[in-house]
Formats: structure tokens, C-alpha cells, sequence
């Protein structure tokens, strides 16, 4: 057990969620944005008990390449060794501790540290103690592991790499739970699967992690907050014909017509579907439709080429809303998270319809781009906001409550998904009670993290 | 004309360029760029390779044609984006100007630029190279393409176009 646990104030996590559904209420205390004691709580028994994705099969495809990362505050390594096997280990050096692997990507037979020379092969296992027969050793030292430690857990779905430092964690595909089928839904676009498209766009803002999960799931703020996004698009249009370098029109796409699925899986999971929205021909994945129709049905198909996002908690969001991003959050500090910005696409995907979606990715989603930096900008106002000590909760949970219905709704059933509850109709609704089962998700995780690391019952 | 006539008009042109961003004179700005120009700054592939081709590659910014550079100013001034009320202040600097090569009518070259910015009682920076293609437009010179090399691209909240 960490020595250190027992010095934090132990938590009554329950007292920050405020979910009365049946009564009308769901509130989330402010202090889960702004204040730093909580945020650390969080690393422990959140982001270093529970699986994090830490990356994609794509970004390594060769044997010894690698990348580096961190799941909460642990700097990784996440290496396909020589033998092809994909391991996780700790980058720190058993000597010293210096990182051993001090690129973002690359392709090593071995790590060489730099400090003092340990050697250690793409498996981890350490193969050098520099000049061990003079060094004067003890035999207990000789007795030691000096390899790399393994990330207690690694596991893969379908080319999405999750790790965590907890030996007991549940699977993997437990975890994910029906959360894995909307994954599904971009996996299967190719019967090869996804490709990450070369080229980093990643960012930072100055707030908490969770504004930018929360954000994924929020269409509420599209008509305000990227109304320029939309004007432009519509001059675009206008000026140049609908042909040419046509972006998703973020009118259309929340137009009245439209029908929208909210779903609350377990574990802090969520998903919202758009059916109807916007025109399916903007979308790149589209030019693949007949073919995808095919192979896996016209429903499955029809959900290939609609809006819809999928928020894995904590850290991995695929965001298909005027474009597709997959996002991977890296908290920094209470007001401070980084984001990895991913463009996956379907392998084989005609030129054409590449160029489209990267093109769409760029405008919408770069964070140079026309609308990401409003998110952005925004998450800091909002963090600004909340330093306001006398206010305990806001107002910003309760749209689509209303609504809120135990199971799966008629499309969940036609995808043959089985959330916990699901809010559904016009997309008026506009939703933001699908927080709930984000912030159910967080609680039992900090319950569960306290109880079993601190000894104490939730 | 010469070698250093030519390098004299393209750096009053790079000079002019950071000069009408800082100044916020959009229209002078976008005055500066052909009808078929192309603004580009090519994102990393980790510590020291560049992506190569704006087609199959995520570029931080591939603006192709004089239209993309209007809307995007468009945006800006438009009081709508909230990345950019308020915008920040800025400075170009642009130095190490070479003329790397010409024939009649066309000159390209290569610079260093550093632009700080202040932002809600922020300081910060972005640096990195320019490679300019100019035409001779009448008398004037115009920007037909522009490749933005950005050193530091762990985009702080907001990279937009008077950024770099």
C-alpha cells in the first residue's frame, strides 16, 4: 500500500453528486472542477485504479516501435517487443529513475538510460547493470528484478490499447461494457479496420479535464458557441458551390428533423446517436456506405455514416459530430489538461473522400481550426467561473431529465445495445442529463478507490 | 531586377505582412495574397519530421485559395468566436531573410518569425520559419504561397492566423 494514502483526508465522495433523477435533480458540485486536493484524489483512484487508453495498434505497428505516455501521473512506454507482443512498462530507469524512452514515438531494440547506462530491451527485462562485476554488489541487490516494471494490466480492444497501474481491475471488455459498440461503429467502417492519419495537432487549456468530456457530449452549445463555424460553412456554400471541400452544415446537422439517442452505459460511459441530422453524402465514411451496407447491415451501416459520439470514461472520446476526433485526455493539474488529438479512418478509404475528411478535421476539430478554439476558450471562462467560492452547483445538468427512461429505447434495440438509461427524441432535447451516468461513473470509482486503497468502506 | 532589388521588395513584403496582422488591417492583409494562394503550415510527426503531403496528412493550418483566407478573417472580426474576443495583441518579427531562388517575375524566401502575443494578461510566443513564394503582380508583389514552419505546436488554447 502507498505509504502516503492514509495522510489524505478520507472523502464522503457522495456529498459532490447530487443525482435525485425522480426528484428532478441532478446537480455536480463545483468542487470537481477547482479544487487541486480532489484532482489528486482523482489520479489515485480514478486515472491509476481504473483502465486508461493509452494508445492504438496503428501507432505501433512494427515490431520495437513504441510510444510514450502516461496513465494519471505514471510515465509508460507501450512497446510492440521483437517477438510482436505489445507490453506496457513503466518508463523509469530501476537505477535512478531518469525516463529511458525520452521520444514520443519511435522504433528501439533497446533503451539505453542515459544517466548511468542500464540497458533494457524492448521486452522491459533489463539486460546491463553498467560494470555490475565491479560495482561491489550485495547479493540481496543481485536478488532484485531490475527490469522495467510492468503496467499491472494491459489489454486491447480491437486495436484500442487500455492500461492500468491496478492488478485487480476487471476485464477490459467488462469495463467497456455496450460502450464497445458504438467503438464498433467506426471499427467496422473497413473490413481492415482504422488507420491514425499521420500528423500531431495535439493542445492544452487552462481547465479541468472533465470540461472537455463533458463538452463531447454537449450539442447544446453548437448553434451559440460555433456560430461562426456555421456562418462559414454557409457562405462557403454560397460562394463556392456545395461541391467543393463541403464541411458538415452545422445548421443542417441540428436542424428540427432530426432525431437524437442519448444512452448511459455503466462505469461513466456515454453515448448520444444523431439520425437524420445533417446530409450523410458530406460525410467522407459515406463514399464506403454501399460496401459497408454490405458487409454489416443497412442499420449498422446507417450508424456508420451518422453523428454520434462515444465518451469512455475517463480519458478516450470518439467524436463524430461535424467531423470524427478521437481525443485523449490527459489531466496535468486541476485547471490544466492536455488533449491528443486523433484523426483515425477507415484503411482503404478512396483518396478523395481522405482528403474530405481531413480537410473537415482541420477546420472543425484542429485546434487551429474555426471551432475548437471556441471549446477551448470557453473551458477557461468556465474555469474562471467556477472560482466562485460561495457557489456550490450550477444549472447545467438538468436539460433532457425529463426525459431520462430506464433501458434502451427503439434504436438502441436495433443496434443491439443495452444501456442503463436512455434519453430520446427530437433533438431539441439538446441533452445534458446523460452527465448522469458520467458522474455515477465517478463516484463509484472514488468510492471504490478510497475503500480499497485507504481500507475504508463507501 | 537584381539580387538585391529583389531581396529589398520581398522583405518589405514580409515586413508589411506582420505589420497589417499586428495592426489588425485584415482587408490590407488579405490584399497581399493572390486569388490562388496557398497558406500552409505543415503539422510534426513526432520530435523532427514534417508531413509532407496536405492530402493524406492532419496539417495545422492548409488554407488553398483566397477564400479560406477570407472566412477565416471573416470569423475573426466577426464578434461570433469567442477564441477571438478578445483578440490578442501581437508582434511579428520576421529576420534571417534569404532570397532562395528566382526566375522572372517569381521569387521565393526563406525567414525566421517570432510572434509574441499577449492575451488576458498572458505572455506567450510562437516561432519557427516562413518560406514566402511571391509574384510580381504589376509593380507589386504578391503572396502566392506561404509554408509556416511552427517550432512549438503544442497549441496553447488557441493558434489562429495572426498567430504566426
Amino acid at each position: 500500500m502507498d505509504a502516503r494514502v492514509r495522510e489524505l483526508p478520507l472523502r464522503d465522495f457522495s456529498r459532490y453528486i447530487d443525482a435525485r433523477p425522480q426528484d428532478g435533480v441532478l446537480r455536480i458540485h463545483l468542487d470537481l472542477f477547482r479544487d487541486p486536493e480532489l484532482f489528486e484524489l482523482e489520479m489515485r483512484y480514478i486515472y491509476e485504479r481504473s483502465w486508461v487508453f493509452v494508445g492504438h495498434a496503428a501507432q505501433i505497428p512494427q515490431p520495437n516501435d513504441f510510444i510514450t505516455g502516461v496513465v494519471g501521473r505514471t510515465p509508460i512506454i507501450l512497446q510492440r517487443g521483437g517477438d510482436g507482443q505489445v507490453r506496457a512498462f513503466i518508463n523509469h530507469c530501476s537505477h535512478r529513475g531518469a525516463t529511458v524512452a525520452t521520444t514520443q514515438a519511435g522504433n528501439a531494440r533497446r533503451h539505453k538510460c542515459p544517466y548511468h547506462g542500464w540497458m533494457f530491451d524492448s521486452t522491459g527485462k533489463c539486460l546491463q547493470v553498467t560494470d555490475e562485476a565491479l560495482g561491489g554488489y550485495t547479493d540481496a541487490f543481485r536478488r532484485l528484478s531490475h527490469d522495467l516494471p510492468q503496467v499491472a494490466r494491459l489489454e486491447e480492444y480491437r486495436g484500442f490499447f487500455f492500461a492500468s497501474l491496478n492488478p485487480d481491475v476487471m476485464p477490459l471488455r467488462e469495463y467497456l461494457g455496450d460502450a464497445a459498440v458504438f467503438m464498433d461503429s467506426w471499427i467496422d467502417q473497413s473490413p481492415d479496420g482504422l488507420e491514425v492519419v499521420r500528423g500531431d495537432a495535439n493542445f492544452t487549456y487552462g481547465g479541468n479535464w472533465k470540461m472537455v468530456f463533458e463538452n463531447c457530449l454537449d450539442i447544446y452549445h453548437a448553434k451559440t458557441l460555433h456560430a461562426s463555424f456555421g456562418t462559414m460553412v454557409m457562405n462557403r456554400v454560397k460562394r463556392q458551390g456545395a461541391d467543393e471541400n463541403r464541411s458538415v452544415d452545422l445548421n443542417n446537422f441540428i436542424s428540427a428533423e432530426a432525431e437524437v439517442s442519448y444512452y448511459i452505459f455503466p462505469k461513466g460511459h456515454g453515448g448520444m446517436w444523431l439520425r437524420g441530422a445533417g446530409k450523410r453524402e458530406d460525410r467522407p465514411s459515406y463514399a464506403m456506405w454501399q460496401e459497408m451496407a454490405a458487409r454489416v447491415g443497412e442499420d449498422k451501416a446507417d450508424m456508420m455514416v451518422s453523428g454520434r459520439v462515444v465518451a469512455i470514461f475517463p480519458n478516450i472520446l470518439l467524436v463524430e459530430s461535424a467531423t470524427f476526433q478521437m481525443r485523449l485526455i490527459r489531466p496535468v493539474a486541476v485547471d490544466k489538461t492536455e488533449v491528443y488529438a486523433f484523426c483515425l479512418a477507415p484503411k482503404g478509404e478512396p483518396a478523395a473522400a481522405r482528403a474530405l475528411r481531413i480537410r473537415q478535421y482541420e477546420d472543425f476539430f484542429s485546434a487551429t481550426g474555426v471551432a475548437t478554439p471556441d471549446d477551448t476558450t470557453v473551458y477557461e471562462r468556465v474555469q474562471q467561473g467556477d472560482q466562485a467560492r460561495s457557489i456550490e452547483w450550477n444549472q447545467g445538468y438538468h436539460r433532457g431529465l425529463a426525459l431520462l427512461r430506464d433501458g434502451p429505447d427503439e434504436a438502441a434495440r436495433r443496434i443491439g445495445i443495452e444501456p442503463l438509461h436512455s434519453i430520446s427524441g427530437n433533438i431539441g432535447i439538446q441533452g445534458e442529463a446523460v452527465y448522469l451516468g458520467v458522474y455515477q461513473g465517478w463516484l463509484e470509482q472514488m468510492q471504490r478507490g478510497q475503500a480499497q486503497l485507504a481500507g475504508v468502506q463507501a | 531586377m537584381n539580387r538585391a532589388q529583389l531581396l529589398a521588395a520581398g522583405s518589405e513584403l514580409l515586413y508589411r505582412e506582420g505589420y497589417y496582422l499586428d495592426r489588425q488591417q485584415w482587408q490590407d492583409w488579405l490584399g497581399l495574397y493572390t486569388q490562388d494562394c496557398e497558406l500552409w503550415a505543415p503539422s510534426w510527426i513526432g520530435e523532427h519530421r514534417q508531413i509532407t503531403d496536405p492530402q493524406s496528412e492532419i496539417s495545422l493550418l492548409y488554407l488553398a485559395g483566397h477564400g479560406r483566407l477570407l472566412e477565416r478573417v471573416e470569423r475573426i472580426v466577426s464578434g461570433a468566436s469567442p477564441a477571438s474576443v478578445p483578440l490578442p495583441r501581437t508582434c511579428h518579427q520576421v529576420s534571417n531573410i534569404l532570397l532562395l531562388d528566382h526566375e522572372p517575375g517569381r521569387m521565393t524566401l526563406h525567414s525566421a518569425f517570432r510572434v509574441d502575443y499577449f492575451h488576458q494578461k498572458k505572455t506567450g510566443a510562437f516561432f519557427g520559419h516562413y518560406e514566402h513564394r511571391l509574384v510580381a503582380d504589376g509593380e507589386a508583389w504578391r503572396i502566392a504561397g506561404k509554408r509556416i514552419t511552427l517550432m512549438n505546436d503544442f497549441i496553447p488554447t488557441v493558434l489562429d492566423l495572426y498567430h504566426v
